[in-house]
């Protein structure tokens, strides 16, 4: 027993086969504990988003395992992975992180439903989250008629709502302007801070970077220098 | 409750397309139910018609009658078995005929001749002769006879002229009678008109010393779609040495035709389903495609692939019931004056076909549950499976990829 939430040991990912086999992670071994803000950075194509879909149970490892909470992944069946994910953990894309015909609140509400919350608390749970992102106002806005950073402070706020242990986030301001990324981080370091979530983003963005407690830099596959937390 | 509202939503996200989808849907069931109403209509009309020719809805004969028509071959106290036959409530109408092959003769000319004997007071109740009587009048006369205008011609033999019609008896002996001449008609049916001859049985049965027998008991009964419902009832009346025909044994041309009809409508509205259905999957895996993003986000978030799956469905159910009401709503708008007031042959140009192909002058179209059920429970079955094959791309495809996936 550690206190690491995310272990990866010796993780190699490999796409494809013989000449045109990309080796996406080498042999990363990397701990993340509970409550840290981390960053994964590095120069496009070095393997973040690999190492987040590892870690999020989106993708298996060629070799090397994955564990949350000393719990190895690759011992998960696809819908205990897809429970997994539900109940613990909280995604934000880049992009199209919502469900285009369902309002700010549905698309809460529609992660509650899911995870089995009674019908009568769902859209108090759904306007609590969002009031608590900042977006009260936009409750019964489509994403269609919201901005860039409203929507993914959507994002967040749906991938909170479970109160979960992880919240992994792959280049969430990537489309924001520098203003919009700061109240984003704002927002995701408040979260940290007061419920310890663990935060683990993938950005090429300083801004984001100076808000973190840690980063990990990734070149080629492999990690290049991991700071103490 | 969210998933269907997705669902629902999701349809309005291209407009244009749910539409055009529902409306092949909607349109596919309104030619199917038309195209069937119209059959199921035609079918019994058709049925009453060529049966009220000569053969009746069922017949009781003598076992071996249908095989020889022999005049010996009757079926002996037909009366009576009428009475017993009219008890029955299934049935509305019966009548005994008599029936050999006579030479008609009128001075130097002879023809040969169906010779029917009939009960001019109940024989109209099961055909319709009586009321194609051209010239003259229906058998009025316990010794007179209608003949086909055809053969009234070729004897050149009209109203009042007398006949002397030559058969031979149940022994084998020559026999003659010699009516009047009340009646020609004229049926448009070839066959009839140049060959037979109607004369009242009394007078035949003496001739041919048949006593009460009848070669046919004709039997009009209420249900003539459902033979086999009435048979069973019927069945226990039927004398030992007789068998109980129905009008598909009777006249097989006209149930070959109806079958070989329903065949070949079959081919048409199963051609148009797949037409249909086809179209459907092509919008379904294209659908698919463009939503990759879409599930990779969902399955990202924890949806299971079966209750994305099930997402799906539903959008297909309620796709379905758009175009089944869509499809409902046209064919009541189509079928209800229709039903009302029929289409006539006249304008379908079949007027001249009518007589020989036993058509009715005018078709209602009838709605049972097959037609409303056929073209809604096929299509939707095509819908299901064009949605699993749809869905084959979403366990096929990794959920990365999914996630990674440029339009
Ligand atoms: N499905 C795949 N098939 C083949 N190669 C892949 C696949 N997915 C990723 N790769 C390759 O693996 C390497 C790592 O990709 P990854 O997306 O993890 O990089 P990244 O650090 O997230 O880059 P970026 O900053 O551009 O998002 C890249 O060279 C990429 O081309
Ligand atoms: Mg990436």
């Amino acid at each position: 027993m550690t206190d690491a939430v995310v272990q990866l040991k010796d993780v190699t990912r490999v796409y494809g086969q013989g000449n045109v086999a990309v080796h996406a992670l080498q042999e990363v071994t990397v701990e993340i504990y509970r409550g840290e803000f981390v960053c994964v950075v590095g120069p496009s194509g070095c393997g973040k988003s690999t190492m987040l879909h590892l870690i999020g149970g989106l993708d298996s490892p060629t070799s090397g395992t994955v564990t949350l909470e000393d719990q190895d992944l690759s011992t998960y069946s696809n819908n205990e992975l897809s429970d997994l994910r539900l109940k613990r953990m909280g995604f934000v894309f880049q992009a199209f992180n919502l469900i285009p015909v369902l309002s700010a609140s549905e698309n809460v509400e529609f992660i509650l439903q899911l995870q089995g919350v009674e019908p009568k608390d769902r859209k108090a749970r759904a306007l609590e989250v969002l009031d608590s992102v900042g977006l009260a106002d936009a409750a019964n806005r489509r994403p269609g008629e919201l901005s860039g950073g409203q929507q993914q402070r959507v994002a967040v706020a749906r991938a909170l709502v479970g109160s979960p242990l992880l919240l992994i986030a792959d280049e969430p301001s990537a489309n924001l302007d520098s203003t919009t990324t700061r109240e984003l981080c704002e927002l995701l370091q408040t979260i940290n801070r007061e419920h310890r979530t663990t935060i683990l983003i993938a950005t090429h963005d300083s801004v984001v970077m100076s808000y973190s407690t840690r980063t990990i830099q990734l070149e080629d596959g492999k990690i290049r220098q991991a700071d103490a937390a | 409750m969210l998933s269907v509202t997705v669902a629902w939503r999701n349809l309005w996200r291209n407009r244009r397309r749910t539409l055009l989808t529902a409306g092949a849907v909607g349109f596919a069931v309104l030619l199917v139910q038309l195209g069937m109403s119209f059959q199921a209509g035609s079918y019994e009309p058709m049925v009453e018609v060529s049966t009220r020719f000569s053969s009746g809805h069922m017949q009781i004969q003598r076992d071996d009658y249908s095989d020889d028509p022999r005049v010996e071959r009757f079926v002996s106290d037909s009366t009576k078995l009428r009475g017993e036959l009219l008890a029955l409530p299934a049935i509305n109408a019966v009548s005994s005929r008599t029936e050999t092959f006579g030479l008609v003769t009128k001075d130097e000319r002879s023809y040969g001749a169906l010779v029917v004997g009939v009960d001019p007071l109940v024989d109209p109740s099961t055909s319709h002769l009586s009321e194609q009587v051209s010239r003259g009048t229906y058998l009025e006369d316990p010794n007179s006879a209608i003949i086909g205008s055809a053969l009234a011609r070729n004897l050149r033999v009209d109203v009042g002229d007398e006949i002397v019609i030559l058969c031979s008896d149940v022994d084998g002996s020559v026999a003659f009678v010699a009516p009047t001449v009340s009646g020609v008609f004229e049926t448009g049916n070839d066959t009839l008109d140049r060959s037979l001859v109607q004369v009242p049985r009394e007078l035949i049965n003496d001739a041919l010393m048949l006593g009460d027998g009848a070669h046919r008991v004709v039997i009009m009964v209420d249900q003539p779609m459902l033979p086999d419902r009435s048979q069973g009832t019927i069945a226990p009346l039927v004398p030992p040495t007789a068998s109980l025909l129905d009008w598909r044994e009777l006249m097989p041309e006209i149930s070959q035709s109806i079958r070989l009809d329903k065949i070949s409508n079959g081919i048409v509205y199963g051609t148009l389903t797949v037409i249909v259905v086809l179209s459907i999957a092509n919008t379904f895996v294209m659908t698919m495609f463009e939503r990759t993003r879409e599930f990779g986000m969902l399955r990202a978030v924890g949806m299971r692939n079966s209750s994305i799956f099930g997402m799906f469905l539903t959008e297909t159910f309620l796709m379905w019931l758009l175009g089944v009401a869509i499809g409902y709503g046209l064919s009541t708008c189509a079928l209800f004056p229709l039903i009302n007031f029929g289409v006539g042959m006249d304008s379908m140009g079949m007027d001249q076909f009518a007589g020989l192909l036993f058509l009715p002058d005018r078709i209602y179209p009838a709605v049972d549950l097959k037609v409303i059920l056929v073209a809604p429970i096929s299509i939707g079955i095509g819908m299901v499976l064009s949605t699993m094959l749809a869905s084959i791309r979403l366990y096929r495809l990794s959920l990365v990829d999914a996630l990674r996936y440029q339009e």
